[in-house]
């Protein structure tokens, strides 16, 4: 562990050193790449003046409830139609149409649907991880043992016990992954959706300060931006150590 | 039995399941104390860009006690941001360019012009690596315009075809105005065409110099217009005379201070206070005249259709009840 602490800071204490030494030495302008110190003074200007916390909370709100909602809404579905071949016969062309539509292609409609503000965004938000999590889980539920289904059915589990019981915590640990990828997903599109749907978030953020020519507060968000990211992933991470997951890497 | 061991005994599933609503309760709230204070559902909301051409808009908020308690201006990015949430009807009003306003009237959108933003305040740039000398000198170059419905866009056209130069011999690129001048000093375009503080900028920082003013182009040259939604007129009538009488009354105080006009607005729009202040002293702009004419906008609409950018002239609409 200590040795992959050490390592990983000193890499990003290198690239900041590289960073610094190559745009003073061909004497980049700040307009063009802004120096690593102005980036870290932006940051703290940002937050000392608390725009970093409210635009920070404002892009957490809206992902929170875009990806809530998608989650609410695919899985439950998701497990039905892993379980109702006809209906997925036919659901699966609309399912696998919308899917690749990317939510940024409907901003002039949710614009129009939703006026400004958070609606638009946390609509977007929904839209990037609603269709992959049906698709994840519905493919988790084909994916579970036809040995737990029959085993089930001879103890006669059915409907909702059956669901509650033997499907879900079978294709939980897909789900798990499901959830890791698209939540990633969607912190990536909040930054896209509010650098037009909205007026506040790091995306907002970032477009701001470039109309305000201020490429090193540009620069200071897309810094926020990742480290947000990472703490993202190492959380939803957490869920994969639970032993109602971990199971199945046992079995692989 | 104490909390510690209580917890400890919650299944990981229970637990993550609880930690998860927790989170949802704990970010609405915070995100709701943070910006309660920004829910002003009675305030007219005003759609602007932070351009100089909408600097009205920041001197009344400062200077005019109906905006301080009435008015909610609602700062955009982009034009086709400000267009759909005309058109959705988020916004009572917005400055927008003008043959966006005269395409909206052609698609039947309810908005009439009542004022006009300013009056000239517009640059052709070049970049100064380049060697153009005359108007001819732009065949087979790139030049960066705000977007096709704008009367820069206009201008550009007339200039060139009022020089016999085939305009499909030069390329036109729409570009956000604030990433002109880096794109300037990139090479990635030879010049372009946009309102202030954007023309000045490339002068700042050296990149680039002026080509012609506008002036020089299209005397008395209109960039954006105020247009007022008719359901908002119809509704609240009184707030929108005020609205659009205190920015008319703004504009001949900003005449006579320019240097205090442009601090405000630089706070306002946060940009560089020296540059706005370059342009206003400039005296390439002019707040006065801003009363909109039918005939101006015929011509506008008469360009419009020559390059393709309408069908026909659309009837227009011009709010004059608050005179």
């Amino acid at each position: 562990m200590a040795v992959k602490r050490y390592g990983v800071l000193s890499l990003i204490l290198l690239l900041l050193v590289a960073w610094q030494a190559v745009t003073s030495f061909f004497r980049v302008p700040e307009f063009v790449f802004p120096r690593p110190l102005s980036v870290a003074r932006a940051l703290l200007e940002m937050l000392s003046n608390g725009e970093l916390y409210r635009n920070s909370i404002a892009s957490l709100f809206r992902v929170t409830w875009g990806f809530y909602l998608a989650v609410a809404t695919a899985i439950p579905f998701g497990l039905f139609l892993g379980r109702q071949h006809q209906l997925r016969a036919i659901l699966n062309p609309l399912i696998q149409f919308l899917r690749p539509i990317s939510p940024l292609a409907w901003i002039p409609m949710a614009l129009m649907w939703f006026g400004i503000g958070d609606k638009p965004a946390i609509f977007l938000i929904f839209l990037s991880s609603f269709f992959p999590l049906i698709v994840f889980t519905t493919s988790s539920v084909l994916n579970i043992r036809t040995t737990y289904l029959r085993v089930a059915e001879n103890f006669g589990f059915k409907g909702l016990r059956l669901y509650m019981r033997v499907i879900l915590p079978a294709a939980l640990p897909d789900i798990i992954t499901a959830l890791r990828i698209t939540l990633g997903t969607a912190w990536l599109v909040i930054v896209a959706a509010e650098m037009i749907a909205v007026k506040s978030g790091l995306g907002y953020l970032i477009i701001d300060a470039r109309n305000s020519l201020r490429m090193d507060m540009v620069v200071a968000g897309m810094v926020v931006i990742g480290a947000i990211g990472l703490v993202l992933d190492n959380i939803i991470r957490l869920l994969e150590r639970m032993p109602s997951v971990e199971w199945s890497r046992v079995r692989r | 039995m104490n909390l510690v061991n209580k917890l400890k005994n919650i299944r990981p599933e229970t637990l993550a399941l609880l930690l998860a609503v927790l989170w949802l309760i704990l970010i609405s709230v915070l995100r709701f104390t943070l910006h309660s204070h920004i829910q002003g559902k009675t305030r007219l909301k005003v759609g602007y860009l932070p351009i100089t051409c909408h600097l009205l808009l920041p001197v009344a908020m400062e200077r005019d006690e109906f905006f301080k308690r009435g008015v909610m201006p609602v700062k955009f990015t982009s034009w086709p941001d400000m267009i759909e949430s005309v058109k959705g009807g988020e916004l009572d009003a917005a400055l927008i360019l003008a043959p966006i306003a005269l395409s909206m009237m052609d698609q039947g959108v309810p908005v009439e012009i009542a004022l006009l933003g300013h009056r000239n305040g517009t640059g052709l740039v070049v970049s100064s690596a380049e060697s153009i000398r005359g108007v001819r000198d732009f065949r087979g170059k790139t030049v960066a315009i705000p977007i096709r419905f704008s009367t820069q866009n206009l201008a550009l056209l007339t200039l060139l075809r009022k020089n016999n130069v085939d305009i499909h011999q030069v390329k036109r690129v729409e570009l956000p105005p604030p990433d002109m001048p880096s794109a300037l000093a990139s090479g990635a375009i030879d010049g372009y065409i946009v309102g202030e503080p954007y023309a000045m900028q490339a002068r700042v920082m050296g990149v680039g110099r002026i080509f012609r003013q506008i002036s020089a182009i299209w005397p008395g040259f209109i960039s954006s217009v105020l247009i007022v939604r008719k359901d908002a007129l119809k509704k609240r009538r009184k707030d929108m005379n005020a609205l659009i009488r205190g920015l008319y009354l703004q504009g001949r105080w900003v005449e006579k201070n320019r240097a205090e006009a442009a601090d405000i607005a630089a706070k306002f729009f946060s940009l560089s206070p020296r540059l706005i202040r370059l342009v206003l002293l400039s005296k390439e702009v002019s707040y006065i005249n801003i009363l909109p004419e039918k005939s101006e906008f015929r011509e506008i609409g008469k360009k419009m259709v020559r390059y393709g950018l309408l069908k026909r002239i659309p009837e227009l609409w011009i709010y004059d009840k608050w005179r």
